[in-house]
């Protein structure tokens, strides 16, 4: 185990390096998050460095309330720091405006939610498209990359189905579908097992280190250490501190 | 445009998906844009669409105007227009008529018919060329000629005469005169509004007095002239006129109007009213879908929010909402066009009189095109301050597992707030309206108190020249037949007048006193003209206040008398017995002096009320006009009694038709269909307003009802009784109606004011009738208010307090 605090002169002398490199895809400087209600302040994030390296599978664990998600939603460009820096491919984004933060959102950035989140009203080849769409990409290319993607995660013969049509698992791996259809340089995964069984959740994990493996970065929020392992490297929250960063065994 | 087909489809979609939330919002959006679009088509008819034969940009009015009285439009005498006529550079053709009517058989019975007397020139005037045969002659406006010759319109040249092409040269007998018959109108004009003859009108200078304005006159502009240039040339023609002839024109010049104007200043002020009604309406559905729009767009925050996350910005989504707004209203449109045809259909349906053959209400592109406006425009009222707040979200916490699925955002409840609020002043400021409406119409109502109309019949026949040339043979034909209808069994009193009270129509005349300088002043004392036989009053119930009423002995031979309402007796002898007061109609009257020897109570000629029942009523001894309206209060079947008038007035003259034959109660009833009509419209949109505000309110409680169910609940747990959370819901529900009735009395206050001229005997800041509107609307929002907070008070505290 190592923290954070302690290590970190050598971590930046290390992250510089690996950003000279051009491994280096994202980096948080001293990000707080405070939220206030009520006139009462709670630190979701207090002082966090990380570090992520392209072709990084990284899992955030923690206990419930720690942070883990507060800390996906800025990667994601969800939310905004209340203080720090946030650099995705040697970009600093925790200061643009919305229309940029929403491009980048849409370009860069692939989400996967616990309750897959899929739009009711959309068909399977829909819920795919929906960011090639707020792209403008146009229709040829968007329907080539949907069945390409569909066929990434073995949903291509459920294109026209509804969500409401399929088991949680194949809803969740419409969900990987679409956040791999506009190729993104990162996915961040929210708990991407939480609503399935063990079975299904186990697939939705091999398929994840199956991407890994195919050159995509990953993070992941989880709190169940049996998925924690597909990752190579994991992070552990603690109030909104970084406690523990390290490799998988 | 691929992206914008996709926010369609897929807003299509989700409406598809929640067929009752989609239902609701169309049907309510449909009420609001066909009230408008029903209202619309009226006006549509009147002052946007074409009208057969009418070249908008050539064809205008010209009519007299009485300096004093600077909006009062005047009739043309006929050597004024054939001066005007003769003078005018600025018009390729002036032309003038005035309606009456035709009395023939061509079938069993003798029949009246719609005719337009006209001077050569009328239909070129229109650019209406004779389907058959030809227009009347410029030689025809002589005398001579002009009795001579008649045109059909093509309607009844159908109807009556077989479409017969070799009816051209066939002689008719019209008004005891033999006509030839030397055209057929084309299809459709029946100008000036239902005529089924023409019959030229004729010239006799030496009868015709400059002072008898009767003619309408009509002109279409020459090539290029504006209708400035034509009006500057008619003031120019007037002024030489009044100039040359100071006895009858001084006072009064010559004015040139667009059709359309005329339209305006006709129906305008009503169509404003009943305009600014439904767009009351339309403002109130926005408000009640603006709220729907903001619960649905609450249970939506995820969906929204995870278009966020794919990378949608949030004009996007603002778009995507406002194209869901779009579809609804396009629907809403469509159905709300349907209604506005049914009501439209209902609407025409209750006119008791043939519409003027240029009033077209079917639905035309113009209908269609304000249908789709309003809609886009409904659109964009109620969907965009919805949009701007359901796209509003905070993604990361919309998007957390067990996020909140409603907001409970203070900031989105003051604006459904807001939005009732706004519906209930709204629907305020339109009850006012329709009270005030209510209130003016029944006062109309309220003067028929002044006669006894039950067991009345009318009916009315005409005396042609032709056959009754002077007041002798007049007046023996009315000898012979007055006697026999009196005698009739069931007729208890038996007269006539020449227009009947309480109706659509007067004769006015001007009265001249003893001293008086001549000219403009006497127009300042125009007073309702009646023409009446004795037992008037009696029939009709009129109280005699002071005086006699006329008798068989007030005829030609003796002295001239006559008969003032109170109200006129004051007008025109204030301070002074009026009994024994003379007067003249005018200073070149040559019939002398009428005095004055009775008065009675006062009764509204004109239903509508607008100018004070100031009559004067002369004896149809001493003035046998030609058209009389037999009175006759009687007992028993006003049928049977019809039938028996029919036959008496045949024994006399078989080719006389007895016409317009109604009980006075019909009469009064078929005088007021007009204002009927607005004054039903009006309460069905203050109706329609009413119900959409008292649903907006019941919404908006259910809402705040189902968010608080954890609040009441423990309440509840803690002790409050049913009276105590009812309050609790009530009372919120009367906070914003108080803070909407507020608003909406001062907006009442404030616009009620434009009504003014539509109503009648009351005033358009009426405390009675604010009162009235501000009660019954209160009674409403308690009402709705009352059913969630029932539902309120069932809570079970243990079931709220675990669903936290």
């Amino acid at each position: 185990m190592t923290v954070l605090s302690a290590e970190r002169t050598s971590a930046n002398a290390s992250d510089e390096a690996s950003e000279a490199n051009g491994k280096g895809l994202l980096r948080l400087d001293g990000v707080t998050k405070v939220f206030t209600t009520e006139e009462v302040e709670t630190h979701a994030l207090s002082g966090v460095h990380l570090r992520v390296q392209r072709n990084e599978f990284v899992s955030i664990t923690g206990p419930s309330g720690c942070g883990k998600s507060t800390l996906l939603s800025i990667l994601g460009l969800l939310d905004s720091p209340s203080e720090g820096q946030y650099w995705l491919d040697s970009r600093a984004v925790h200061e643009l405006q919305p229309v940029e933060r929403a491009r980048i959102r849409n370009r860069q950035i692939g989400f996967i939610f616990q309750s897959f989140n899929l739009i009711g009203d959309l068909t399977v080849a829909e819920n795919v498209e929906l960011p090639l769409t707020y792209r403008g990409m146009g229709s040829e290319e968007r329907r080539r990359r949907v069945t390409q993607a569909l066929e990434r995660v073995s949903m291509s013969h459920r294109v026209n189905h509804l969500p409401s049509q399929l088991s949680g698992g194949q809803q969740q791996r419409v969900a990987v579908a679409r956040a791999l259809a506009g190729d993104p340089l990162i996915l961040l995964a929210d708990e991407p097992t939480g609503n399935l069984d063990s079975a299904n959740g186990e697939a939705v994990m091999e398929l994840l280190r199956d991407l890994h493996r195919g050159g995509t970065t990953i993070c992941m929020v989880t709190h169940d250490p049996r998925f924690a392992r597909y990752a190579q490297r994991s992070i552990h929250l603690f109030d909104g501190r970084v406690v523990e960063d390290r490799e998988a065994e | 445009m691929d992206s914008l087909w996709q926010d369609i489809r897929v807003g299509w979609r989700s409406l598809w998906r929640t067929p009752g939330f989609a239902c609701v919002v169309i049907l309510i959006l449909g009420l609001g844009i066909g009230a408008n679009t029903m209202i619309f088509n009226i006006a549509n008819a009147f002052l946007f669409r074409p009208w057969p034969y009418m070249d908008f940009q050539r064809n205008a009015l010209i009519g007299g105007v009485d300096l004093a009285h600077d909006e009062q439009s005047l009739e043309v005498s006929f050597p004024d227009f054939v001066d005007v006529r003769a003078r005018s550079k600025t018009f390729e053709t002036i032309a003038s008529y005035t309606e009456s009517q035709a009395y023939m058989t061509l079938g069993k019975e003798p029949e009246r018919f719609d005719a337009t007397w006209v001077t050569p020139g009328l239909f070129a005037v229109y650019g209406a060329t004779p389907k058959i045969g030809r227009e009347f002659l410029p030689e025809e406006e002589e005398k001579s000629r002009a009795l001579t010759v008649i045109m059909l319109s093509d309607r009844i040249w159908r109807e009556r005469f077989g479409a017969d092409p070799k009816v051209i040269g066939r002689t008719v007998k019209m008004n005891g005169r033999i006509r030839e018959i030397v055209g057929i109108a084309p299809p459709e004009f029946r100008f000036p509004e239902t005529a089924d003859f023409f019959i030229p009108t004729y010239l006799e200078p030496r009868e015709e007095a400059r002072s008898s304005r009767y003619l309408h006159v009509v002109g279409r502009l020459k090539p290029g002239v504006s209708f400035k240039q034509a009006n500057a040339e008619m003031a120019a023609i007037g002024s030489a006129l009044a100039k040359e002839y100071p006895e009858s024109d001084r006072g009064t010049t010559l004015r040139v109007a667009t059709y359309r104007e005329a339209a305006a200043e006709d129906i305008g002020p009503m169509i404003a009213v009943m305009m600014a009604a439904v767009g009351f309406v339309l403002l109130i559905v926005c408000a009640n879908v603006a709220n729907l729009l903001l619960a649905r767009g609450a249970g939506r925050r995820r969906e929204i929010a995870l278009r966020f996350a794919l990378g949608a910005t949030r004009g996007r989504i603002v778009r995507q909402l406002l194209t869901e707004s779009l579809i609804l209203s396009v629907l809403g449109g469509a159905v709300g066009l349907l209604l506005a045809v049914w009501g439209r259909d209902l609407v025409l349906g209750s006119i008791p009189i043939e519409l003027p053959f240029w009033m077209k209400f079917d639905t035309d592109l113009n209908t269609v095109l304000f249908m789709l406006g309003a809609s886009v425009l409904t659109a964009a009222l109620s969907g965009f301050t919805p949009a701007l707040h359901t796209s509003e979200v905070d993604v990361h916490e919309a998007l957390k597992e067990g996020g909140q699925h409603g907001s409970t955002g203070k900031g989105r409840n003051r604006l459904r707030g807001a939005l009732v609020v706004a519906e209930i002043s709204l629907a305020l400021v339109l009850l006012a309206g329709a009270g005030l409406m209510i209130r003016s119409f029944l006062g109309q109502v309220e003067q028929r108190t002044a006669i006894r109309s039950d067991h009345v019949l009318t009916g009315a026949f005409t005396m042609p020249i032709a056959v009754y040339p002077n007041n002798a043979a007049k007046l023996a034909f009315m000898d012979r037949v007055m006697p026999a209808v009196a005698a009739l069994p069931g007729v208890r009193t038996l007269s006539s007048v020449q227009t009947l009270p309480l109706s659509r129509n007067s004769w006015d005349r001007s009265v001249w006193l003893e001293g008086e300088a001549t000219g403009a002043d006497a127009l300042r004392r125009q007073l309702y003209y009646g023409v009446i036989r004795p037992g008037y009053f009696q029939a009709l119930g009129i109280p005699l206040r002071k005086g006699r009423d006329f008798d068989a002995h007030d005829d030609t031979s003796a002295v001239r008398v006559a008969i003032v309402s109170e109200t006129a007796a004051k007008k025109i002898w204030p301070g002074k017995d009026p009994i024994g007061q003379r007067f003249k109609w005018s200073s070149d009257d040559t019939t002398g002096w009428k005095t004055v020897v009775g008065v009675v109570g006062d009764v509204q000629q004109q239903i509508d009320g607008k100018r004070p029942p100031s009559h004067i009523y002369t004896p149809h001894f001493q003035d046998p006009l030609q058209t009389v309206v037999l009175v006759i209060k009687h007992e028993g079947d006003a049928a049977s009694l019809t039938a028996a008038v029919r036959r008496v007035l045949q024994s006399q003259d078989p080719d006389m038709p007895l016409y317009e034959v109604r009980t006075m109660d019909e009469s009064i009833q078929r005088a007021m269909w007009e204002n009927r009509i607005w004054v039903s419209l009006m309460t069905v949109f203050a109706t329609l307003a009413l119900i959409i505000a008292a649903v907006g309110i019941y919404g908006v409680m259910a809402y705040s009802v189902a968010q608080r169910t954890q609040e009441i609940g423990i309440r509840m747990a803690l002790g409050a009784a049913r009276q105590d959370v009812l309050r609790l819901v009530v009372g919120q529900a009367m906070r914003l109606t108080v803070i909407g009735v507020g608003i909406g009395l001062a907006g009442a206050y404030a616009v009620t004011r434009l009504m003014a001229s539509v109503l009648f005997g009351v005033s358009a800041t009426d405390p009675p009738t604010f009162i009235g509107v501000t009660v019954i609307l209160g009674l409403s929002a308690v009402f709705a208010a009352w059913l969630p907070a029932e539902r309120a008070t069932r809570v079970d505290p243990m079931v709220a307090l675990r669903t936290e």
